[in-house]
């Protein structure tokens, strides 16, 4: 009997080889029975429900067949790596985009509201908590959940739709930023202006709300920039958007 | 809290979650698969605490791959450990299998050959898994489809996981009936060779005919060979804790006690 290291690194390559006759041939190495079969079919199947199940509005819009085309192409090019098969694919969304933006951008909008939806808890601050703040030092920090989802396409309003079984609305090119968080235990969108995505891409890394409005104060009046990072703030704090400010 | 269950459960699964956080559901305990709330927040956690709050919980995990000849990495034993200190589980469990190597994860049961070598390293990493997590654990029989050449029975090999690592058994009677039919072996003597003093829980499933033989894929209601294989074991075993998994063609909840209720009277009848 081969030692186990060798035998599973055998089988590793005969479980994610696609090529039939070369899958045949490791398979012969082992010098097993064809019910190994079994376990590649029980690999592929339980990869491609996986992204199914992470994907489910990318799913709905190509359809059965296309979505288990690319689920298997996707399959073939990227062997799961790491323990939780809820992180398996990461890059899904990306390696639609050639084949259809709008799968692509829905792809990452179904992954953002499923990583959203087991983020860490976090008590939102309301406007009370902002009394003591020392404005030159704070800093924003949004609830865990929030994450920015870039998308091209008017792929917000399908996902919405598919969500609820509403009429979908013909896909058009839409550039935009999607900020995805959690109210609560229920996961909510929508799109945020560029003042929001900048002062939320600051905020995430760890810049002073004061740096923040000094930033927006270069391309506008800074009495103008306050007033605005302020009324952007009111709305992040009726939003549950924000955990802390300190 | 005792570290051993008792009486009729069955696999917490979504469509059911609702049942078992009112703790209207007829059961002594459920089973959660450890994956499913190895999160971070949100309402699976809350889901899985609510329901803590009415029944005991056992945690059968699907990821530890005591099989795996490189060993699992300590990010995932952490995460387990934090998931039983907050839901303080009665029993955790895993399966003697392997789901990658060298990185690879492939999200499956994989069969361990069963050979000396392999006995090593699956020690090894239970000694490894119960020292982190300050606890015993169960270990599951596989259902396999494949046998290695010149390897020892899978009963002898269990006999000695117990024996060397002091962890207890989850015994699937399915996966008997699934292995040994697929082997050829007679189920009862498999049972015969296998260490049932230390069996902790029970296992119930469905399986189908696949074409190269029958597959564990716990998408039907329990067969009736292996009811009768599973009112053998109780026989010989006594009381242990019974459940059944059911993770496709999810029948209603009513259905799943009802069928629960075939083993709460198998288990009266050999008693």
């Amino acid at each position: 009997m081969i030692p186990l290291a060798h035998l599973q690194r055998r089988f590793c390559a005969w479980l994610v080889e696609p090529d039939e006759d070369r899958a045949a041939e490791i398979a012969a190495s082992l010098g097993v029975g064809p019910g190994l079969v079994v376990y590649q079919n029980n690999y592929r199947v339980a990869l491609v429900n996986a992204l199914r199940e992470i994907h489910p509005r990318a799913a709905a819009w190509l359809g059965d067949v296309a979505f288990a085309a690319a689920a298997a192409q996707y399959i073939d090019a990227h062997p799961p790596r790491h323990w939780t098969i809820d992180a398996y694919g990461a890059g899904f969304p990306a390696a639609l985009r050639d084949h259809d933006p709008v799968a692509a951008d829905l792809a990452a909008i179904d992954r953002a509201i499923g990583d959203a939806f087991v983020a860490a808890d976090a008590v939102p601050v309301t406007a009370a908590a902002l009394a003591d703040v020392d404005w030159e030092q704070a800093a924003i920090r949004p609830v865990p959940s929030l994450a920015l989802v870039p998308i091209e396409t008017g792929a917000d309003a399908l996902w919405l739709a598919l969500a609820n079984d509403d009429p979908v609305p013909e896909p058009a090119e839409a550039p935009g930023m999607l900020m995805v968080w959690r109210q609560g235990f229920e996961p909510v969108m929508r799109r945020a202006d560029p003042v929001e995505t900048l002062m939320l891409q600051r905020s995430l890394d760890g810049s002073s709300f004061a740096a923040i409005c000094a930033e927006l104060a270069t391309d506008r009046d800074e009495a103008e920039a306050v007033n605005r990072a302020g009324t952007v703030l009111g709305r992040w704090l009726g939003e549950n958007v924000i955990a802390r400010i300190a | 809290m005792p570290n051993t269950l008792s009486g009729f459960g069955l696999g917490m699964r979504r469509p059911h979650y609702a049942g078992f956080t009112s703790g209207d559901a007829p059961v002594d305990f459920v089973e959660v698969i450890s994956e499913n709330f190895m999160v971070a927040g949100g309402r699976p956690i809350d889901t899985l605490l609510r329901a803590r709050e009415n029944y005991p919980v056992a945690l059968h995990g699907v990821s530890l791959s005591v099989g795996s000849a490189d060993g699992r990495d300590d990010d995932y034993l952490d995460r387990l450990k934090q998931l039983v200190d907050r839901i303080e589980p009665t029993v955790v469990s895993d399966h003697l299998c392997w789901t990658g190597f060298g990185g690879f994860n492939s999200h499956d049961l994989l069969p361990v050959p069963l050979t000396e070598d392999a006995l090593d390293t699956v020690c090894r990493a239970i000694d490894r898994a119960q020292h982190h997590l300050g606890r015993q654990m169960l270990f599951e029989n596989p259902s396999s489809y494949i046998a290695f050449p010149g390897t020892m029975p899978e009963w002898e090999f269990l006999r000695e996981m117990v024996r060397r690592t002091g962890c207890s058994l989850l015994l699937d009677v399915n996966n008997i009936h699934v292995s040994a039919t697929n082997h050829g072996i007679d189920s009862l003597a498999w049972l015969d060779g296998l260490p049932l003093h230390a069996v902790g829980q029970i296992h119930l499933a469905g399986h189908s005919l696949g074409e190269h033989g029958l597959i564990d894929t716990h998408d039907a209601p329990v067969d009736p060979a292996v009811w009768a294989l599973y009112a053998e074991t109780i026989r010989r075993t006594g009381p242990v804790a019974t459940m059944i998994e059911r993770d496709g063609n999810i029948p209603p909840l009513e259905d799943l006690i009802a069928e629960l209720a075939l083993a709460r009277a198998a288990a009266c009848l050999t008693a």
